[in-house]
């Protein structure tokens, strides 16, 4: 393993560039080379001593390595140098910034000098004066760089490569002092013999030697050999920079065709090169000759890089020569080449201020025929201008505002208001965006200008109107003319249908005209019409919000009108649904009502109220209640007057559905409602409401119920049917405490003593069943008497009340009747008369008794009474006719009997009438008798046989309940 | 690969002395010389012939060497070594028709260069003779010096199976050592040989064939590292140097183990270590060895400074710094040096027999003799102690240079890097998957603690951080 000083690569850090440090570790990189740089000077200083500093190699090699270190150095101080404000960098002198690489370079110098000096055979001397005349030429010391330089190229002959490279770099000093010949020839001796890798790079700098010498052919001579060595990998390739460089040898030789001809036969795109010879002859003056070879060349052009600069290039020689037409193509041209791919710095800038300068050019053109008819040159000038401000508002983002605004300015003056119109508005955006207030403002008026015009078409009028209202408001909001293009913008909206818009111009309008309720309501009532038309009632509840909250001003007609519709409109689509016997949508859309917090009362009621009547259709007896309630309790008096059939018949089938706690409830609900109000129909919801409880057997509701009657004003024949009912009721539930206790309370008013004679008896019946006959004895009379007061006062006596009072009636004249049956005829003859006299008396008494009680009005006393009266009648006539004197002759007997039939055939008569007007009593009064079938038998003897229920029978009660 | 060679066999100079001048004595008749020589045998004393038999020699030149003259060198050299007869002018060497002689022949011209000539000299060693095996050996070196890498991979064989033969033969135990030690080094010898012919996978199997007991095998494994370095193994390369860290190799001094550890970090691409490597070196032996760049100048010939200095740390550590401790450890522990020393030895049991001699002209001649013969004795093995430390030095100073020039190299690499901007940091350290390994090896990561039966085994699981 042989590790020596000619393994490593030093003497490349003399020729290759250090500017290899493109990226941001550049400082970073560079001090870590230092570090290494300095390490290995140690390193070969260590070595170099342990050879007590007689190789001068490794000497050599320590003078590189500060040479590579100065070079670094040099770089970081030159960067630190660049970086510094220019009035900082000029306090001192430019030497103070480069000690370092300076202290550096020294040293290399120093121990080149020391290798110069103390090795004077050393076969590598000539790289030490190469060191030595490359520091000199770094301090500008050209005179000792050349010297240096020709010392090295004197003293390495044994080391070729040194010799050339040093020949080379003194040839680079003459060639830059232009010393051509000093140059070409140093060039010449480098560059023949062999060659190596860098030959070709050093090749070109001899070519442009021949090139300054017009040594024209071997230049291109040279070039052409530069070229074809550099397809080599064996070479530094120098294609591209003898592909630059040549096109100048063969245009500077004359042969221009030449140039483009090498291009083309190697295959090499010429159009860059021909743009750069096109530069080179406008540099030289050549314009004619320029044009032509960027003319050719822009046709060759294929990327967009070429075909800009020889557009940019041909711009201003058509500029120089009046072609204002090519000008604008080639404008054109640029301004889609930029789209393509956008132009580099210096070439906008370029580009811009060219066709800046012919748009004013033009625009003045423009502005001093004004006025005048509009000519085709000056439309199609304006045109051409307009195209340019275009360009430039495109490409200047921060003055976009003002190009598009003269953009506008010359389309107007053209009469192209469409245009005009388009570059307003571009500039009035771009103005806003750059919040410039002045553009913003000219370009809004401008609009509103040029919507003026008539030539507009309708579509530009649509589209822009609205912009144009909108921006001008956006400068001006309280002028007079302010308060019209409210109006318009509103009106605009409104008819393309643009709610939201119209809302935001309402706000705007009046936050800046408070004052104006009038239009301030009539943009409101068009909104809100909408809204109608639309059946968005969620947005009419939200307005009708914002008006109750004072957000608008309306006035009170107007704000009624809105509720009205608000309800309306809550209930539109859902009664639809309910006509059209879509009941369950119908439900839901009343439910939605009902729930939204947003229904007013009136809508709640209702929905309330038709929820009910929904689930009544539907059979729903518990949700009809709950919601028939509801309605109720939210209806006034009048509106439960209103749909009362509704309730009533919803009570009635809750009752059906046996559902009786909710009935009554409703039906209480309802009565509580008509209470106070003068409806006929409250006697009826009275009535059903306390028959619905006392059928539930709910006797202390009913009589809440009907204790409120007088109250509410019930009529007095459905009280005391009422009370009578309980009273019924209370007999039936055997609650006869309670049924007294009524009785004595309902007995204090005299008026309804007619009525309780019937309850008086039946409590009687009780009494008398529980063995307490004093009481029953003290409530005949109470019935005897009440019956005369109530027949006093003409006051209504029910027909049990009568048939209560017949029944003691009857027992009389039952009593007179049997009474009368005792007295049996017998004979003597005086004795027999007296009998008959004493028998027909008593027959009159009863007749007459008979009579009170048929006067009475019972139908069962009636009955009863003309059974008695018959029997007393019938009984007499057969004790006569049956009566045979006691031991009497025949004919005495028979004499006898005929004369008896002067008595018994009258009173036989009167009985058969009293039957045959007791039959018609019956069927023209509807008696319902037990002793009926004592007068409908057709049978000769009447024979008792009345049907009696038993007790013990089920006995099924009024509201079919067991 | 040569700068490898050429260290390679500086283990041939197991028997190889500095050059000494010799006056032979004069106006001595041959046969008296003849009968001295053969009493002296018979008397076992060997010191005093060996002046009389030199003598004898260049007075008998021109004429058969006497075969009891021949008896009697093989048995001085048996005794004492050949040293004492390797400086024999050629011409007089060859007079004799020892088989030992001729083996001294064969390495006088071995050592020469003349190749062709040792392997013609060696051949003319019978087989059955002790001395063949030895010679065998040599002739293999020449064969492989020669590029006849066939021949000489045939000979260390013959070599090796001679040596196992010959071994059940002898009865002296330092004999059965050396026949050995011949063994091993021919054994590596085939191991070197293919080395030399690039056949590194091979090598490394035939390196394995060494066993640890052998007393060659720690020079064996700095040879296996440059095979592993060569089959690009750097791992292992690492592994085996490592071992020389461990307490039982303290006397090894070689500072190729440090260059060759270093370059390893190279290829590598571990620049960091490199570094670290090449500045621990310095700073371990850069103060050190300008102690001895001084003792030696001071030194000078003083060949009886240096015997005594050897004998003196064969006891103990001697004056000086740890460095010259460690090169004179290494020395004493030589085969060759020792061989050497318990030659003097054995003379100075002989000086006691002759002291205890009435005195005559005999005590006094063989008095004399063996006084020239042990001080001869001294300054060889004097000598021998100088020309190693020279030589250890010199590999020192040039072990700096080589350290410095392979640190410029990383230097120089990392600058290129850099300006090649090619850096990956994501490059790490210590994987198993780096290892390769044959049916022979194990593998054991190296923790900083050497176990007797894992030391050579060792293998570093370093990623090369180079950039691809």
């Amino acid at each position: 393993m042989k590790i020596g000083l000619n393994k490593i690569a030093l003497t490349c850090i003399l020729i290759s560039s250090f500017n290899l440090f493109a990226d941001q570790n550049v400082s970073l990189k560079r001090s870590e080379l230092i570090d290494l740089i300095n390490e290995e000077v140690r390193e070969v200083n260590r070595l170099s001593k342990q050879k007590q500093g007689n190789d001068a190699k490794l000497l050599l090699r320590i003078a590189e390595l500060y040479l590579e270190k100065a070079r670094l150095i040099r770089e970081e101080e030159n960067e630190k140098y660049l970086s510094l404000d220019p009035k900082i960098r000029g306090k001192q002198p430019k030497s103070a910034f480069f000690v370092e690489s300076n202290k550096s370079f020294l040293n290399a110098q120093k121990v080149s000098e020391d290798i110069v000096r103390d090795f004077p055979n050393f076969k590598l001397k000539g790289e030490a004066y190469y060191i030595l005349a490359f520091n000199a030429k770094e301090f500008n010391q050209v005179d000792k760089a050349k010297k240096y330089f020709e010392a090295a190229i004197k003293t390495s002959t044994g080391d070729k490569n040194t010799q050339r490279r040093a020949k080379i770099a003194l040839g680079e000093i003459y060639y830059n002092d232009g010393s051509f010949s000093k140059a070409e020839s140093l060039y010449e001796e480098a560059l023949n013999g062999e060659k190596d890798r860098w030959w070709t790079k050093d090749a070109l700098n001899l070519a442009w030697c021949y090139n300054r010498l017009k040594k024209n052919q071997k230049a291109i001579e040279l070039m052409l050999k530069i070229h074809q060595l550099s397809q080599s990998s064996n070479y530094i390739n120098m294609t591209s920079t003898v592909e630059r460089d040549i096109g100048i040898f063969y245009v500077d030789a004359g042969e221009t065709d030449e140039a483009v001809s090498f291009y083309k036969k190697r295959g090499v795109k010429p159009t860059r090169r021909m743009i750069s010879l096109g530069k080179y002859l406008l540099d030289k003056g050549e314009f004619t000759k320029a044009k032509l070879l960027l003319t050719e060349a822009s046709k060759l052009a294929t990327d967009s890089s070429e075909k800009v600069e020889t557009n940019l290039t041909l711009m201003a020689l058509d500029e120089k020569f009046g072609q204002y037409e090519n000008f604008y193509n080639s404008a054109k041209q640029i301004h889609a080449l930029n789209k393509e791919s956008p132009l580099g710095e210096a070439d906008l800038e370029v580009f811009k201020f060219n066709i800046q300068k012919r748009a004013a050019g033009l625009q003045k053109q423009i502005g001093e025929r004004a006025g005048g008819n509009l000519s085709d040159d000056k439309i199609k000038k304006g045109n051409e201008a307009a195209f340019y401000f275009g360009v430039l508002a495109e490409l200047t983002p921060d003055k976009k505002y003002e190009f598009n605004y003269y953009q506008g300015e010359t389309y107007f003056a053209v009469g192209n208001y469409s245009a005009a119109l388009q570059a307003y508005r571009d500039s009035h955006k771009a103005a806003q965006a750059a919040k410039n207030a002045k553009f913003a403002k000219l370009s809004s008026e401008s609009m509103l200008a040029t919507l003026g015009k008539n030539d507009l078409s309708k579509k530009d009028q649509d589209d822009n109107t609205v912009y144009a209202y909108l921006s001008y408001l956006n400068t001006d909001k309280k002028s007079e003319k302010a308060h019209t293009i409210y109006q318009r913008l509103f009106n605009n909206y409104m008819a393309k249908g643009e709610i939201q818009n119209c809302e935001k111009t309402l706000i705007s309008f009046k936050e800046n005209f408070p004052d104006d309720l009038k239009t301030t309501e009539a943009m409101l009532a068009e909104i809100m019409e909408y809204f109608h038309k639309n059946k968005n009632e969620g947005e009419i509840k939200n307005w009708i919000k914002r008006i109750n909250n004072r957000e608008f001003l309306v006035s009170k007609k107007y704000a009624d009108k809105l509720k009205a519709l608000a309800l309306n409109m809550q209930f539109e689509s859902v009664e639809k649904a309910n006509t059209s016997g879509n009941k369950k949508e119908a439900l839901e859309g009343y439910l939605r009502i009902y729930h939204n917090e947003q229904s007013t009362d009136i809508a709640k009621k209702n929905a309330a109220y038709n929820i009910a009547i929904l689930f009544h259709e539907a059979g729903r007896p518990k949700e009809t209640s709950v919601w028939a309630n509801q309605a109720v309790k939210l209806m006034t008096a009048q509106d439960v007057i209103g749909f009362d059939d509704a309730f009533l018949s919803m009570s009635a089938s809750l009752f059906n559905y046996g559902k009786f706690d909710e009935a009554g409830v409703l039906s209480e609900n309802i009565y509580g409602k008509l209470c106070a109000t003068t409806s006929v129909r409250k006697n009826t919801i009275f009535k059903n409401t306390y028959v619905i409880y006392l059928a539930d057997g709910k006797i202390n509701e009913a009589l809440r119920v009907v204790e409120k009657g007088k109250e509410c004003n019930i009529q007095n024949s459905f009280i005391q049917e009422a009370q009578l009912d309980i009273l019924k009721v209370l007999v039936e539930t055997k609650r006869l405490d309670t049924y007294k206790k009524y009785i004595g309370h309902l007995e204090k008013d005299t008026s309804k003593w007619g009525m309780l004679l019937y309850p008086i008896f039946v409590l009687r019946n009780a009494v008398i069943d529980a063995g307490r006959k004093e009481e029953a004895e003290e409530l005949k009379s109470k019935i005897l008497e009440y019956f005369d007061q109530a027949q006093r006062k003409k006051l209504e006596i029910p027909l049990e009340g009568l048939d209560s009072v017949a029944h003691f009636k009857v027992i009389e004249l039952d009593g007179k009747v049997k009474r009368l049956q005792k007295t049996k005829l017998e004979f003597p003859e005086k004795r027999f008369n007296e009998l008959l006299k004493e028998r027909l008396a008593e027959l009159d008494e009863v007749t007459n008794t008979a009579l009170e009680i048929l006067k009475m009005g019972s139908g069962k006393g009636l009955v009863k009474a003309y059974q008695l009266l018959i029997e007393a009648y019938q009984n007499t006539v057969l004790e006569i006719n049956n009566f045979v004197p006691p031991d009497k002759p025949e004919s005495y007997v028979s004499s006898f009997k005929e004369s008896m039939k002067t008595i018994t055939v009258p009173l036989l008569k009167k009985s058969l009438d009293f039957l045959t007007d007791a039959r018609k009593q019956i069927d023209e009064n509807l008696i319902l008798s037990n002793d009926n079938y004592w007068f409908m038998s057709k049978r000769s003897v009447p024979i008792k046989m009345e049907y009696k229920s038993l007790n013990a029978g089920i006995i099924m009660d009024r509201g079919g309940q067991r | 690969m040569k700068l490898f060679i050429i260290l390679f066999f500086t283990s041939i100079n197991l028997y190889a002395i500095d050059e000494l001048d010799f006056n032979p004595n004069a106006d001595k008749s041959v046969n008296k010389f003849r009968k001295i020589i053969n009493n002296f045998m018979d008397l076992n004393l060997y010191y005093p012939a060996i002046p009389l038999i030199k003598e004898y020699f260049v007075l008998n030149k021109g004429n058969v060497v006497h075969e009891e003259v021949e008896r009697a060198i093989e048995k001085v050299i048996t005794n004492i070594g050949v040293k004492q007869f390797e400086f024999l002018p050629e011409e007089i060497l060859k007079e004799s028709r020892s088989e030992i002689v001729k083996y001294v022949l064969a390495k006088k011209y071995f050592k020469r260069g003349e190749y062709e000539k040792a392997i013609n000299e060696t051949t003319l060693i019978p087989s059955s003779h002790y001395i063949s095996p030895f010679a065998l050996n040599i002739a293999a070196s020449a064969y492989s010096i020669l590029g006849r890498t066939k021949e000489a991979i045939n000979t260390y064989g013959t070599c090796v199976e001679r040596s196992k033969n010959m071994f059940s033969k002898l009865k002296d135990a330092n004999q059965k050592t050396q026949l050995e030690i011949n063994q091993d080094y021919c054994q590596i010898g085939i191991a070197r040989t293919h080395f030399a012919e690039k056949n590194f996978e091979e090598a490394e199997s035939k390196y394995l064939d060494i066993p640890k007991s052998s007393y060659i095998w720690p020079e064996t494994l700095f040879e296996e590292a440059w095979n592993s370095f060569y089959l690009k193994n750097f791992n292992r390369t690492l592994g085996k140097l490592v071992t020389y860290r461990a307490p039982v190799f303290d006397y090894v001094f070689n500072p190729e183990i440090d260059i060759l550890n270093t370059l390893t970090y190279m290829e590598l691409c571990l620049w960091s270590d490199v570094k670290r490597s090449v500045d621990n070196f310095y700073e371990q032996y850069e103060k050190p060895s300008e102690y001895i760049a001084k003792f030696i100048a001071d030194a000078k010939e003083n060949y009886q400074l240096y015997f005594r200095l050897a004998l003196d740390r064969r006891s103990k550590e001697v004056e000086g710094n740890d460095l010259f401790n460690k090169i004179l450890k290494s020395i004493i522990r030589d085969p060759t040096f020792n061989e050497m020393v318990d030659a003097y030895f054995l003379g100075e049991k002989e000086y006691a027999t002759i002291s205890s001699w009435r005195t005559s002209r005999l005590k006094e001649f063989a008095t004399d003799n063996l006084k020239e013969s042990l001080k001869l004795q001294r300054d060889l093995i004097g000598s021998y102690v100088k020309r190693n430390m020279s030589l250890k030095f010199s590999q020192l100073d040039n072990a700096f240079s080589q350290m410095s020039y392979i640190k410029l190299e990383v230097l120089s690499r990392r600058k290129n890097e850099i300006y090649s901007f090619q850096n990956d940091p994501t490059l790490k350290r210590g994987d198993l998957q780096y290892l390769k390994r044959n049916e022979k090896q194990y593998f054991w990561t190296f923790n900083g603690e050497f176990w007797a039966d894992e030391i050579g085994d060792y293998v570093f699981a370093l990623k090369s951080e180079c950039v691809k």
